[in-house]
């Protein structure tokens, strides 16, 4: 089966472009339960989650885009390895993977990339380590430059 | 009922080809990609996306969807290969809609210039496109 660095970019791009909705969905609907608070029930699981679901959704959608973008270097790593069930860990692939015609990635973008995943190592895993913060927006680019140094197809 | 995504596709299709005719060429190199959509039987159609190159920028005319409140179909520019979003355009009303924000002067006060939406024309086009070229920093 052939890929398409196209798709992939476009696959992380949907993650990020749903972010944004759901952002605005939960911030307004909080504004709503804050002015009113009986919207909710007094002991609705919604209510007792809502301030943390608001808090932590920025740092569950980098979750999410990271997985997009490990699937994507995955996807690639197999084919360069030919074999479909190859594992080899995301940091491993950040810092291995080739890039066009096997040409070398820039330092500066893979670190950029390892990044994003100690950011999504905190948010997936509750690391001790703190990161530090990141926006999605700064993920989303850091990501979508390391993916733009594959090939077009694999 | 009407197929939305067929729908949305043939308007995507005028809205490229509006790009490809009204481009100035001899400064921007462009390139059609076709974008990947499931429809509702989930089956996958392929519907035209445009690179665009002028020098070291880069920039994606990517077709998002139609089922999009307040607008039947909606597409936007991004600045590559970052995808930072750059510009929005709507089909409302029956057009294709230019959203774009004005980057803002340094120095000035405000933040960005919100500018009324333009129709899509051949001059709206160029004056969008460059004035994103004009203040985008190209990352690679």
């Amino acid at each position: 089966m052939l890929y398409r660095r196209f798709d992939w970019h476009e696959h992380l791009q949907g993650v990020w472009g749903e972010y944004g909705s759901a952002q605005e969905a939960v911030r307004r609907f909080k504004e709503s339960v804050d002015a009113k608070p009986d919207l909710l029930e007094k002991n609705s699981p919604v209510r007792k989650h809502l301030r943390n679901a608001h808090k932590n959704l920025e740092g569950t959608y980098i979750v999410r885009l990271f997985a997009a973008f490990e699937a994507a270097l995955r996807s690639f790593d197999r084919s360069q390895h030919k074999n479909p069930k190859h594992e080899t860990d995301a940091a491993t692939m950040i810092d291995q993977i080739g890039g066009k015609r096997e040409h070398g990635i820039d330092p500066s973008i893979r670190e950029d990339a390892q990044a994003v995943r100690r950011v999504r190592n905190f948010w997936a895993h509750e690391s001790d380590i703190d990161p530090g913060p990141m926006t999605i927006d700064e993920a989303r680019a850091r990501l979508q430059k390391y993916l733009s140094e594959l090939p077009e197809t694999w | 009922m009407a197929d939305q995504l067929e729908e949305f596709k043939s308007r995507i299709e005028d809205l490229i080809s509006q790009f490809e005719r009204g481009i100035d060429q001899t400064e921007w190199a462009i390139r059609r990609y076709p974008k990947k959509f499931r429809d509702d039987a989930r089956q996958i159609r392929e519907i035209p996306a445009l690179f665009l190159q002028k020098g070291p920028i880069k920039l994606l005319l990517d077709p998002i969807g139609y089922d999009v409140p307040g607008a039947e179909g909606v597409a936007d520019i991004y600045l590559m290969p970052a995808y930072d979003p750059e510009a929005s355009i709507y089909f409302e009303n029956g057009q294709w809609m230019i959203h774009y924000d004005v980057p803002p002067v340094p120095l000035e006060t405000h933040s960005v210039v919100e500018a009324q939406p333009l129709p899509v024309t051949d001059g709206s086009i160029n004056q969008v496109l460059n004035s994103i070229a004009e203040h985008a920093i190209p990352s690679v």
